[in-house]
């Protein structure tokens, strides 16, 4: 991760970072972005089944060309984790 | 125990609902047109019968509409509207209840894309809803999901005949006292770059392209191949004691159902139809009724050269020189693989309902070989009192369903 500062509440999507990875959720979830915040679990409270989330990786590998191991994707359970996932990876990068 | 026909649904690319279909056969409307679902300008034959739109409203969800094959969509959208016709309420239908859903291919467009996917970017690309949307069965499922139906569950695959022996079974599922009420059809979504170019390579898909209203033209001289459908029809069928108990609107009985395959060849039908006469003779035994009971035939016609003819020797060796009149409706509709059985058993309930015939269309020059009326052109009032549905399907596989008028 690179311990860059989080740059506002991400409610909607923030930046433009946050706002895309909101973007993707969004569509895959079938929900509005608005409606969308950090602390909401994928399966807890979007009601996603195992073949969503794997839908949703996917999804993200390609808006920002990253690969999400199998091994990531206890750490991704939240809107909020898949914000950092793919800030961490992208500053990696 | 009789069985009684209480829902019809359909998708067909009429547009939805089995009313709407039906009024535009009698209309002698076309629903044939150039293919706009992909660029088919390399194709042999680029002409289709497609369902341009849904008209899904808020029956299905976004979440539906990004996931599942257009197969499994259509199947959803005639079961609804099938359930509503028979006025069944939202609660689920419960562990007697079976979804009997057949289809011909399956999720044909989900499969090609996908393999377009894993050729362009690799196998972890790949959609995790692949496999569920490519499977047969998952439109019976989906339909079972949604209505809460908990009884036997399975999808027949039989070609152009999976509607038809959908309905079929079903029927012997209610008879033999496993289920009291079962939805049951087809489903087919095969307009799609690979489904065109495999008919066509087989050379069985008409190519007459500038004129697609006029390219089904079942029984007719001019006849040159089939004309691809998709949709779905789907009929809700009950025991009459379990239909009776609720007080629902009886619209036909369906009284029989004649199977059999022809063990000849993969492609052909056999030469001598002895297959199709003996589906269409074990319908009429199945129900107890004489040739002469029956007042009209929906026929498999798909508008191929060598099927029509041997349709027509069929219906000849099981009805004699008499046989009842005989209509094509896919000379409007195009050919619905494996939804067709079940889309013209919608039909020919209406037609009972109404005592009206819907016309072959395209009859212009009548084959000598077709020793048939077949309704041409025009609408004919009738007040049949039974209805024979033939399919047949690919590897030489044949069914006969008896509606008789309630």
């Amino acid at each position: 991760m690179s311990g860059r500062r989080k740059d506002d509440s991400g409610h909607g999507g923030g930046n433009g970072l946050d706002r895309r990875v909101f973007a993707v959720v969004a569509r895959v979830m079938n929900t509005e972005a608005d409606a969308l915040a950090p602390e909401l679990r994928f399966v807890e409270d979007l009601r996603a089944d195992s073949l969503r989330v794997m839908e949703l990786v996917l999804e993200l590998q390609e808006e920002f060309g990253i690969e999400i191991p199998d091994s990531a994707l206890e750490r991704i359970r939240s809107v909020g984790d898949a914000v950092e996932f793919v800030r961490g990876k992208l500053a990696d990068g | 125990m009789d069985v009684v026909v209480t829902g019809l649904g359909v998708l067909a690319p009429f547009g939805r609902g089995a009313a709407r279909t039906f009024e535009a056969l009698v209309a002698r409307r076309s629903a044939i047109g150039p293919i706009t679902h992909f660029d088919a300008s390399a194709q042999r034959s680029r002409i289709a019968a497609e369902v341009r739109d849904l008209e899904a409203g808020n029956d299905l969800s976004a979440a539906d509409l990004r996931t599942y094959d257009r197969f499994q969509l259509f199947a959803l959208l005639a079961a609804l509207d099938a359930v509503r016709d028979a006025g069944l309420g939202e609660g689920p239908l419960g562990d007697r209840a079976a979804v009997i859903l057949g289809t011909g291919i399956g999720g044909l467009g989900t499969i090609e894309r996908d393999c377009e996917t894993l050729r362009g970017r690799g196998p972890r690309r790949v959609s995790p809803y692949f496999i569920p949307s490519a499977i047969p069965n998952l439109a019976a499922s989906l339909v079972a999901m949604r209505f809460g139906a908990r009884g036997v569950c399975l999808a027949p695959a039989s070609a152009c005949a999976s509607g038809a022996h959908a309905i079929g079974e079903a029927l012997w599922m209610l008879r033999a006292g496993r289920a009291d009420l079962a939805l049951a059809g087809g489903a087919e979504a095969a307009v799609t770059p690979l489904g065109v170019a495999g008919f066509g390579a087989m050379r069985a898909l008409s190519e007459r392209n500038d004129e697609p209203e006029r390219a089904s033209r079942p029984f007719d001289r001019g006849r040159d191949g089939f004309v691809i459908g998709e949709g779905a029809g789907v009929l809700v069928l009950e025991t009459e004691a379990h239909a009776a108990a609720r007080g629902a609107r009886v619209r036909a009985r369906l009284a029989g159902y004649g199977a059999s395959g022809d063990a000849h060849h993969i492609t052909q039908p056999d030469p001598e139809a002895a297959g199709m006469a003996r589906a269409m003779a074990l319908a009429l035994e199945d129900a107890r009724v004489a040739p002469a009971g029956v007042g009209y035939i929906n026929a498999h016609a798909t508008s191929t050269p060598l099927g029509d003819r041997l349709e027509a020797k069929a219906i000849r060796d099981v009805f004699g020189d008499r046989p009842p009149p005989v209509s094509s409706t896919k000379s409007a509709l195009g050919h619905l693989l494996g939804a067709a059985g079940a889309v013209e058993a919608a039909i020919a309930v209406l037609a009972l309902e109404r005592g009206l015939l819907p016309p072959t269309l395209n009859q212009e020059d009548p084959d000598p070989q077709i020793e048939l009326d077949v309704v041409p052109n025009e609408a004919r009032p009738a007040a049949a009192r039974h209805a024979l549905s033939n399919a047949f399907g690919f590897g030489g596989t044949n069914a006969s369903l008896l509606f008789a008028r309630s």
